[in-house]
């Protein structure tokens, strides 16, 4: 039997280390219909950044729509998808502060 | 967010230190609020305390679920955030309901939640629960304020959030230590409103181009009509377009049923004048609308000859769910106001959905003896007139007010839609009287919905509140019901509401006048009674259980699929 693999999106966000920023920014993740696969993420107190590879739960879920979901999050200040070419500097850049 | 600056109280009456309590009244002092909804407990008693100090009223609920209510219709009802005030635990979680139910109608409101002294914060303390955990994904924002001089500042911030752009609920919780504690209170810092994003020129201009090529165009009105109190300005759009109309359950009242352009509400109840046009239209206006199942059927055979103008305040709405041609993101007025309505050849078409609206009229010529509830709220709302306010719970009640009822502005419709909330009319009804205090407001509840907040009778006791409840009872669920025969084959599951009590003798023990009728002759009295009452009233109306809502959408199929009463039954 073989199961279909639904392709990663990758996506950076930034944001204020304001208290539950992380968890609602996870929560709406997960709530749209995502679930998180790997992520990276560095702060420097005030401010966050983190990369996250998603898979979506069906094939129906947009990343465009959870960016703009993303974007209602007060605390996030950018959410932007991220390409193929940039992903992995991206995450390199994260993991390195 | 920027911010502008102004002192707490005038340099005479300023004392030298206040409280974090004391500074939660001056604040909702300062910031306008005349009415919080409330119940108190231990972890929010110093904010009790300071309470009869300020000048804010108080209101007193019975169950904090019926606050939030309260608070939400305020909001609704008067566009500025309605407060909810609650202890920690179960308190706080009391209140969740009615948040979610703010939620996702879009509506401005601030919570204020006692919270255990932060040093116990995360240790299972007594009344403890991680409120600001639990309401993220049904809040537009929360906040834990954790030293005193910031409760001015984020109370501030929590009302502009609230009201501002697409409204929705804001949570602010207290720990107890921090309304206890002692501060220099400093300016109260007002953040200005956010500026909402233009509309690009290229939208526009291609929700032009669209609406000059359409043949069949038709205006979809959603609740962000009234959000952005942007009524008056579509009803003249619709008048000087000639652009026919439908609306979802928050958009009625934009255009009153009479109005020619009016083809109804859409959707699973709606009136199959507006489901037939949404089918077979070729544009959708929509404003202010967000595709919700319940307006749609089956989202892949909704509007399958459409294209999409979509016009909203939140960007994350534009092709959520639809395809939107032209994606207008912009405050609602602003964007109407930049576009040009100018229409192609469209006179067959609202030719025909005229004919169609004549040809499908509601029928109100119900067989029998018995009283039928879809005239009854007909003729309440007609003869109440443009001042009419109704709050209703949810159910077929909620239906039929919906289908049936004349709203001369879709404020004036208080009713739980993406929530679908049973036990919100009453509390609903109290937080709209008290906000507009002039107008008739009307509770309609099914026997279902009431029970859940029942004891809310004690409220208009109490404060004299003069809610007029219309309560119609098919000693059912009756919804379920309806399912359960049109689509569980008939097997009645747990919705027998038979053994209902006397309503008249309970509210009568609540203190409030009451009376019930059960015979078509009996309507016009009752209703001369409802509308002549100076105090609270209930009108107990038995209505035939086996009643059902017409038409229906059957669920997961198009809205084209509509199933409609049989008038040689």
């Amino acid at each position: 039997m073989t199961r279909n693999t639904p392709s990663l999106e990758h996506i950076r966000i930034e944001f204020a280390c304001e208290e539950g920023a992380l968890r609602r920014t996870l929560g709406v993740i997960e709530a749209r219909g995502f679930s998180v696969r790997s992520m990276q993420m560095g702060s420097d107190g005030d401010r966050a950044v983190m990369t996250l590879a998603l898979a979506p739960m069906d094939p129906s879920r947009r990343i465009d729509t959870l960016l703009r979901q993303l974007d209602r999050v007060y605390a996030v200040e950018n959410a932007i998808h991220l390409s193929n070419d940039t992903r992995v500097a991206e995450v390199v850049h994260v993991a390195h502060g | 967010m920027n911010t502008m600056t102004q002192p707490m109280h005038s340099p005479q009456s300023q004392p030298a230190t206040r409280t974090g309590a004391q500074l939660v009244v001056d604040t909702l002092a300062a910031l306008g609020v005349d009415c919080v909804f409330g119940y108190p407990g231990g972890a929010i008693m110093p904010v009790y305390d300071a309470l009869p100090q300020g000048t804010t009223r108080h209101i007193l609920v019975r169950h904090e679920q019926a606050a939030a209510f309260a608070a939400d219709a305020y909001g609704r009802i008067t566009g500025r955030a309605g407060v909810c005030l609650a202890t920690s635990g179960p308190g706080a979680t009391n209140l969740i309901t009615g948040i979610a139910n703010a939620y996702l109608d879009s509506v401005p409101m601030v919570a204020i939640t006692g919270q255990v002294p932060q040093t116990l914060m995360g240790t299972d303390a007594f009344q403890e629960t991680d409120i600001f955990g639990m309401t993220m994904p049904i809040v537009k924002h929360s906040i834990i304020v954790r030293r005193p001089e910031d409760i001015p500042s984020a109370m501030a911030e929590a009302f502009a959030i609230a009201e501002g752009g697409r409204p929705g609920p804001v949570l602010v919780d207290l720990p107890k230590d921090v309304q206890q504690a002692v501060c220099e209170p400093g300016a109260l810092r007002r953040p200005e409103a956010d500026i909402l994003p233009a509309p690009t020129s290229e939208s526009i201009a291609e929700a032009e181009r669209l609406i000059a090529r359409a043949k069949k165009p038709l205006f979809y009105l959603g609740g962000g009509v009234a959000r952005a109190n942007a009524s008056e300005m579509v009803r003249r759009i619709v008048e000087e377009s000639g652009i026919p109309a439908v609306a979802t359950l928050q958009g009625l009242g934009v255009l009153p049923p009479e109005h020619p352009a009016m083809l109804g509400m859409l959707g699973m109840h709606g009136h199959r004048p507006a489901n037939m046009a949404v089918q077979e239209c070729d544009l959708l206006i929509v404003l202010g609308a967000r595709f919700d199942d319940r307006a749609t059927g089956k989202l892949a055979e909704f509007a399958p000859h459409a294209s999409v103008v979509h016009i909203d305040v939140d960007a994350a709405e534009l092709g959520k769910l639809r395809f939107a041609h032209a994606a207008v993101c912009g405050n609602l007025k602003s964007s109407l106001a930049t576009i040009d309505f100018e229409k192609g050849e469209i006179d067959a078409w609202t030719r025909s959905t005229v004919e169609t609206r004549e040809k499908h009229a509601p029928r109100y010529d119900a067989p029998g003896n018995g009283i039928y509830a879809p005239a009854m709220l007909k003729t309440l709302s007609e003869r109440v007139g443009d001042d009419f306010v109704v709050a209703c719970d949810v159910g077929q009640h909620q239906m039929w007010v919906a289908q049936h009822c004349r709203f001369s502005r879709p404020q004036a419709h208080l009713t739980s839609g993406g929530l679908g909330a049973m036990g919100f009319g009453l509390p609903a009804a109290i937080g709209a009287k008290l906000a507009e205090p002039d107008s008739p407001v009307f509770a309609v509840c099914g026997d279902g919905g009431f029970q859940m907040n029942i004891q809310e009778l004690a409220t208009l006791r109490r404060y004299q509140i003069p809610v007029k409840i219309l309560l119609l009872d098919n000693a059912m669920l009756g919804l379920v019901r309806q399912w359960q025969e049109l689509f569980f084959d008939g097997n009645y599951s747990e919705v027998d509401l038979s053994d209902n009590p006397d309503f008249v003798e309970v509210a009568n023990a609540f203190g409030i006048e009451a009376f019930g009728i059960e015979r078509r002759e009996e309507v016009d009295g009752a209703i001369d009674r409802l509308i002549n009452a100076r105090g609270p009233i209930l009108a107990h109306v038995r209505i035939d259980p086996e009643e059902n809502v017409w038409p229906l959408v059957p669920p997961g199929k198009s809205n084209a699929e509509m199933m409609e009463k049989r008038h040689d039954a």
